[in-house]
């Protein structure tokens, strides 16, 4: 399968939305970058909402980026779910948020996370977290067998 | 004749003794007669030169023919004395037989004497010689038993009545003893007695009038048979309107209804004591929060004679458990919030910044070329700032973050950590001459992260205040200072003003321009409470420009 690789970013602040999206801009990432703005419309996204619309039928993003601090769905909840789904259970989940409470990172790790990375306030820091987030998992990272 | 003066200076002593009108015998201490006085010669019808050299009792064996002869033995006796104690000794009259010569034909003839020894000490204080003096009252004793031949018969009478009257004295004296000794006895017995009875009483008092404690005693059924003012004010009962009652009235319908008063006495008298803490019924009805003990009561042989029952009245410290429990749960709350708060601070007081520093360079990098100097000024400015709050967010979350952890304590080799967090900071590339003096073997019972944080923050210090040095001095030791050991970590850095000492460990007081010193002020405070927690205490010492230490016990 030659699809490009896609990145899920589920984030409710539409400033951050905008600085990430300038961060994968300036680091030349070009992949396309769909933004769930909450909990509940990343899973409607990922799995397939109550509704049925569109849902599982689109494919799966190479990486999600995940906030935890999130309306409707937080962002654990949002992770529990992807992991009891056979669909995404394996799914790259990269939690990127503001925290870095030790409950966070314990349970963000406990639920099956992948990484977790605090987002600095520093815009510049930002954006070379960005730029290593994307090497690594666009690039260098080989994705599970889907 | 020796002339007078020749008398007068030098006396024959030996004429003079031999001359002597009384009867004289010297001896040596083993009993050889080395002088006599003529007188005592004649009287025991010996010659000077057949007895002297010779042993006294070779000289004066006791007449063979008298079977009574106790002369010799009482003399020995006597003389024994004088040689033990070196004291004169009287002896009762003697009847000594006295050898008369061949020449006077031979045989014994009998002599009553009144002898005394007399020890002789020489110079240097020593039993040199015995004299042995005697007086002749063979004649008195003769006329004496003549005399007596008459009134012999009357004598004897007299003789036996006195005995008789000694014996019945004696009798008397004896009975009289006995006598006192059982009046003795009686009267020990008496005292005796009367103190068990007075501690018995004292004991009685003493339970009767404890007021603190409930005590009473139950009989093998649970019948109160004894109650004291304790119990009365507890439980409201006086003595008479409950002695002979049983006690299960001290407890609630329900505990009754569950057997508990029988399980009571049932465990007591299995196990020896039975402990109990619950709600009691006072006479009123009102309820008391008690602690009861229950002790069997057991005689010599093992056999239950019944219970000793102690009961105190908590109900005041019931009250007072539960209302720290409450206050405990309040303060679980409260934590639960501030857990709440840190984690709301933690995530949402961020975004904002991140916001503010990311278009700030949004402006920067898209409009650098439109913005005059002053522009580019104020953005960096609001970068700086953003930054700077971002600094304090975090170090203020790691300060609530220490008061809400648990203490985790194990051995923690201070002196190793303070070595590992200096060559860290040494790591960071600069110019800078570091003196680093660590001493050994400062090891102590603590939580290494929270200690880590606390030399991270002396030590980083440390470093900060020194970066105007040419060369900084930093130590890190350990001292005695107010009866316990102190830590420290000093430095030959820009010190402080003892003035403001107070104010070092307060969160967000700094003592210097944040352009001089970079820093948030928390760090200091995060000592402390990190001290504080491990129940220790903070101190610093200082004078401007002149270094500074800061210290904590544990």
């Amino acid at each position: 399968m030659a699809s490009v690789k896609t990145i899920l970013l589920v984030e409710d602040n539409p400033d951050d939305v905008a600085l990430t999206l300038r961060a994968f801009k300036k680091n030349n990432i070009a992949n396309e970058i769909d933004v769930a703005r909450d909990g509940a419309e990343a899973l409607d996204r990922l799995l397939g909402g109550a509704s049925g619309q569109d849902g599982g039928s689109r494919p799966l993003p190479s990486v999600v980026l995940l906030d935890l601090k999130l309306p409707k769905v937080e962002g654990l909840e949002v992770l529990r779910r992807l992991r009891a789904d056979p669909r995404t259970r394996l799914l790259p989940v990269v939690i990127l948020t503001s925290s870095k409470e030790e409950q966070d990172l314990v349970r963000g790790y406990a639920l099956g996370a992948n990484s977790y990375i605090r987002k600095p306030v520093d815009f510049n820091q930002f954006v070379d977290a960005v730029r290593q987030l994307g090497l690594y998992w666009l690039v260098l990272n080989e994705a599970p067998p889907s | 004749m020796p002339d007078a003066a020749t008398r007068t200076r030098a006396p024959d002593f030996r004429t003079l003794f031999e001359s002597a009108p009384g009867l004289y015998l010297v001896l040596t201490p083993d009993l050889t007669i080395v002088a006599a006085s003529e007188a005592y010669l004649r009287a025991t019808m010996t010659k000077r030169e057949a007895i002297l050299g010779r042993g006294l009792f070779d000289v004066f064996p006791d007449n063979p023919d008298d079977p009574d002869a106790s002369g010799s033995r009482n003399l020995r006796a006597s003389l024994g004395a004088v040689l033990r104690t070196w004291m004169p000794d009287a002896m009762a009259v003697q009847k000594y037989d006295i050898r008369r010569p061949e020449s006077d034909g031979g045989g014994f003839e009998e002599r009553f004497w009144s002898p005394l020894n007399s020890p002789v000490l020489d110079a240097a204080g020593e039993l040199a010689y015995i004299i042995h003096r005697v007086e002749d009252v063979t004649e008195f004793v003769r006329l004496k038993q003549l005399g007596g031949e008459q009134q012999k018969l009357t004598d004897e009478l007299r003789a036996r009545a006195e005995r008789m009257e000694s014996e019945v004295y004696l009798r008397a004296q004896e009975v009289a003893e006995v006598n006192r000794r059982l009046q003795s006895a009686n009267a020990e017995m008496g005292r005796l007695y009367e103190e068990a009875r007075r501690s018995e009483e004292r004991f009685r008092l003493l339970v009767q009038e404890v007021k603190d404690y409930a005590i009473l005693m139950l009989d093998r059924d649970g019948i109160v048979v004894s109650w004291n003012e304790g119990a009365e004010r507890i439980k409201g009962y006086r003595s008479e309107e409950i002695v002979g009652r049983h006690f299960s009235r001290f407890y609630s319908e329900e505990d009754i209804a569950r057997g508990k008063p029988a399980d009571a006495l049932e465990i007591a008298a299995e196990e020896g004591r039975y402990e109990d803490d619950g709600w009691r019924v006072r006479k009123d009805g009102s309820r008391f929060w008690a602690n009861v003990v229950v002790t069997a009561l057991r005689d010599e042989k093992g056999e239950l004679r019944g219970f000793g029952k102690v009961t105190r009245d908590f109900t005041e410290r019931k009250h007072a458990e539960e209302a720290l429990a409450e206050r405990g749960a309040q303060l679980e709350a409260a934590n639960r919030e501030l857990e709440a708060f840190a984690y709301s601070v933690s995530h949402d007081l961020r975004a904002p910044l991140r916001s503010i520093d990311g278009f700030s360079q949004v402006l920067q990098e898209d409009f650098g070329g439109q913005l005059g100097p002053e522009a580019e000024d104020a953005i960096r400015r609001i970068r700086a700032a953003a930054a700077r709050m971002g600094q304090l967010i975090d170090d203020l979350l790691n300060l609530s973050r220490i008061t809400r952890t648990q203490l985790k304590k194990q051995p923690v080799d201070l002196s190793a950590m303070a070595r590992s967090v200096a060559s860290a900071l040494m790591s960071n590339p600069s110019e800078r001459v570091v003196e680093l003096q660590i001493e050994d073997g400062a090891v102590v019972d603590g939580d290494p992260q929270l200690l880590r944080i606390v030399l991270e923050n002396l030590i980083g210090n440390a470093f900060k205040f020194t970066s105007t040095r040419p060369t900084a001095r930093i130590a890190f030791g350990r001292s005695q200072r107010n009866g316990g050991m102190s830590y420290w970590v000093r430095d030959n850095g820009v010190g402080f003003d003892m003035a403001y000492a107070n104010r070092l460990f307060g969160a967000f007081q700094r003592l210097h321009a944040s352009v001089e010193f970079p820093g948030t002020g928390i760090g200091l405070a995060t000592v402390q409470r990190i001290i504080h927690k491990h129940g220790g205490s903070v101190w610093a010492e200082g004078a401007l420009d002149r270094g500074s230490t800061f210290g904590f016990s544990l």
